[in-house]
């Protein structure tokens, strides 16, 4: 091998390690901030109720948001008490679910790019790590959204909002993310076999 | 395979060892192994060019076709 290709695969690598670092933060905060929401679900229907309501008179007015683009604001003072235990719980549930699939779509490329740094990228392992993650946004594009729509929905009844409903879509950006990649893990596994015969090579 | 290496012979007539060979040739002693063991799937013209360098010999000295040993392959 060419001084200039050992140069530039070790820059690859060097790439890889930093890059691993990062990624084993967002691995270890999805995982922390997972756990925690899990322990808030489990531990919320314990807590008393009053702790949760929404009482007529302690707010002006409460802007209600599912996602960020719109919010509707509640005229609290025109309500009755509201207690939204429920909510809550139903939004750490699903808050722990997200972020778990998000912490083993981190570990995964942290696997990934740890493979890249002993030089082997087109580890067979590789692509099926990729098609986890392609199954995993497949999923998640229709399941985060349902989520979405089951606690918006809880939200518009739990308030009592007249003039508001919740609609379910799929999140058509993940959607494609999730087909690209599971293309990718194809081609990965196409590049382990190549790499299998380059092997084989003396 | 119905290609033989017949490296080993060519190794024994030039009095040299196998991690010699592999130092000379430029390849890991692990490779030239697997070479004379016949594990390998294809060997590169460089690789061949400088095994006939150092044992001064054609690549017909090193490697032999006996008909009939693709049928083994075809079994496996």
């Amino acid at each position: 091998m060419s001084g200039s290709t050992s140069q530039m695969l070790a820059k690859y690598r060097n790439f890889a390690r930093y890059l691993g670092m990062a990624v084993q933060v967002f691995f270890v905060v999805c995982a922390l901030s997972g756990v925690i929401a899990l322990l808030a679900a489990c531990i919320i229907p314990f807590l008393p109720a009053s702790a949760f309501d929404l009482k007529a008179g302690s707010y002006h007015d409460v802007n209600l948001t599912f996602d960020g683009f719109f919010a509707y604001t509640v005229d609290i003072t025109q309500t009755e008490a509201v207690n939204l235990k429920s909510i809550a719980v139903a939004g750490s549930i699903l808050c722990s679910c997200i972020l778990a699939g998000m912490a083993i779509i981190w570990r995964q490329i942290r696997l990934i790019l740890r493979a890249v740094q002993e030089n082997q990228p087109f580890a067979a392992e590789n692509a099926k790590r990729l098609t986890i993650i392609g199954f995993l946004m497949l999923g998640g594009s229709i399941g985060v959204k349902f989520g979405l729509f089951l606690l918006a929905d809880l939200a518009v009844r739990r308030l009592g909002l007249e003039n508001a409903s919740a609609n379910f879509t799929v999140e058509p950006a993940m959607f494609v993310t999730g087909f690209l990649i599971l293309v990718l893990a194809g081609v990965f596994h196409y590049g382990n076999i190549l790499q299998q015969e380059y092997d084989a090579t003396v | 395979m119905a290609i033989i290496v017949r490296l080993d012979r060519l190794m024994v007539e030039r009095k040299m060892q196998l991690n010699e060979l592999a130092e000379e040739v430029g390849i890991t002693l692990a490779n030239l192994s697997n070479l004379k063991t016949g594990k390998v799937k294809a060997v590169r013209f460089s690789t061949l060019n400088a095994i006939c360098r150092v044992l001064e010999c054609q690549p017909g000295d090193i490697l032999e076709y006996v008909p009939g040993g693709d049928e083994d392959e075809e079994e496996d």
